[in-house]
């Protein structure tokens, strides 16, 4: 399988780039509440001291983080191939979002999931699926001209309802993460086009949408960017269902 | 004595709450966290403090611009701000908004910081009482 090789490595470069900044930040900030609670300890070694037990927490807590925003882009960074098996597709999801959410570029958009129940499984390397979806959630967070939110919605689609790969595409159940910056507050009673269906948008020629592209066809996937409610930018990504 | 009144914005709470515990157990500071970046004028409003440290990468607004409301604001532009970043490499940060020796890199050394709070407080006073140059510290603390 391509993705296994020289895809998964382009997008690996790409994507630690892109999260480094952020992950720093992610790793400045606690380290400066251990240094100060450190601080603080020397000072009032006391046992008794009645905030001693609040700074001993936020000390713990502040390690925690720091080691989970280490974690997280090692795993990203370590080279490894491919390993695809059956999994939810919320795990590289969820993923993607822990790494995404320590850029501070989306601090100020709220990020709004909502998760389909009950999805089927489907068959995908891990780390390759995380690679795609942080480059989309970033290539969507740094579109201009700025999204209010991001909303995030995966669910199933039948082989026969819209927006499913029609003509010559095997039928097939479908597991679907749709992704959408909203640059402003839709209207009420603006139509949700079918999946992957109008027109595109200019943010489909971006060149880590290709790499990401190949990576979902190289799971019997697809990718499509189109233009979404509120002239903000739409990314489906489906994978087929595991049978 | 009077203890001076030290405005602390991040929105990082833990950051907030470590800062005034080893500012305030000096005895000598009188510290209010602000967690929200939309918030601080209003906070500074109220609480009147004699500097402001500042987280400079917020998610609701940039440490940056929330120095330039107090600019703006006459109760508060002449307030001084010391600047925190987790961020920018060390050494290697120039804006209009932080002149020299007002700008830390975390993690901050309490002691260094503290140093620095007592001489642009000093700076601050003697500016209103005299007049004078803007204050700006010694660019070892930087």
């Amino acid at each position: 399988m391509r993705a296994g090789g020289e895809l998964v490595e382009a997008a690996r470069s790409g994507t630690l780039g892109r999260l480094a900044a952020g992950v720093v930040h992610e790793v400045r900030n606690p380290l400066g509440v251990v240094a100060l609670g450190v601080a603080f300890l020397r000072k009032h070694p006391a046992a008794d001291d009645p905030e001693l037990a609040e700074v001993l927490a936020d000390m713990s807590d502040a390690v925690a983080r720091a080691g989970a925003a280490v974690a997280g882009l090692l795993d990203l960074a370590t080279p490894r191939d491919a390993v695809t098996c059956r999994r939810a597709l919320v795990e590289p999801l969820h993923r993607a979002l822990a790494l995404v959410r320590m850029q501070k570029c989306c601090g100020g958009v709220d990020i709004v999931v909502d998760l389909g129940a009950d999805l089927p499984e489907v068959e995908v390397d891990e780390v390759g699926t995380t690679h795609v979806l942080v480059n989309v959630l970033l290539d969507l967070l740094d579109a201009p001209p700025g999204a209010e939110s991001i909303r995030i919605h995966t669910f199933a689609l039948g082989a026969l309802d819209p927006g499913a790969p029609g003509d010559g595409a095997p039928r097939r159940a479908w597991v679907v993460c749709e992704v959408e910056s909203v640059p402003v507050r839709v209207p009420r009673g603006v139509p949700h086009p079918a999946p992957g269906h109008g027109p595109w948008h200019p943010l489909a020629r971006n060149p880590g949408f290709t790499v990401s592209r190949q990576l979902v066809e190289d799971h019997g996937g697809w990718l499509r960017v189109t233009k979404g409610r509120g002239g903000g930018a739409r990314v489906t990504v489906a994978y087929p269902a595991a049978e | 004595m009077e203890r001076t009144r030290i405005l602390v914005i991040d929105d990082e709470a833990a950051m907030t709450r470590m800062l005034r515990r080893n500012l305030e157990r000096t005895g000598r500071f009188e510290v209010r966290e602000e967690n929200h970046a939309r918030r601080a004028v209003d906070t500074a409003l109220a609480f009147q403090p004699e500097l402001v440290v500042l987280d400079v990468l917020m998610p609701e607004m940039d440490g940056t611009q929330v120095a330039a409301e107090f600019r703006q604001r006459a109760e508060l532009s002449r307030v001084p701000v010391l600047f925190l970043s987790a961020l920018v490499p060390t050494g290697d940060f120039s804006t209009a908004e932080a002149p020299p020796g007002l700008f830390f890199v975390k993690p901050v050394e309490v002691d260094v910081l503290i140093e620095a709070i007592d001489h642009v407080v000093a700076a601050s006073r003697a500016e209103a009482t005299h007049g004078g140059e803007a204050v700006t510290g010694p660019s070892t603390w930087r």
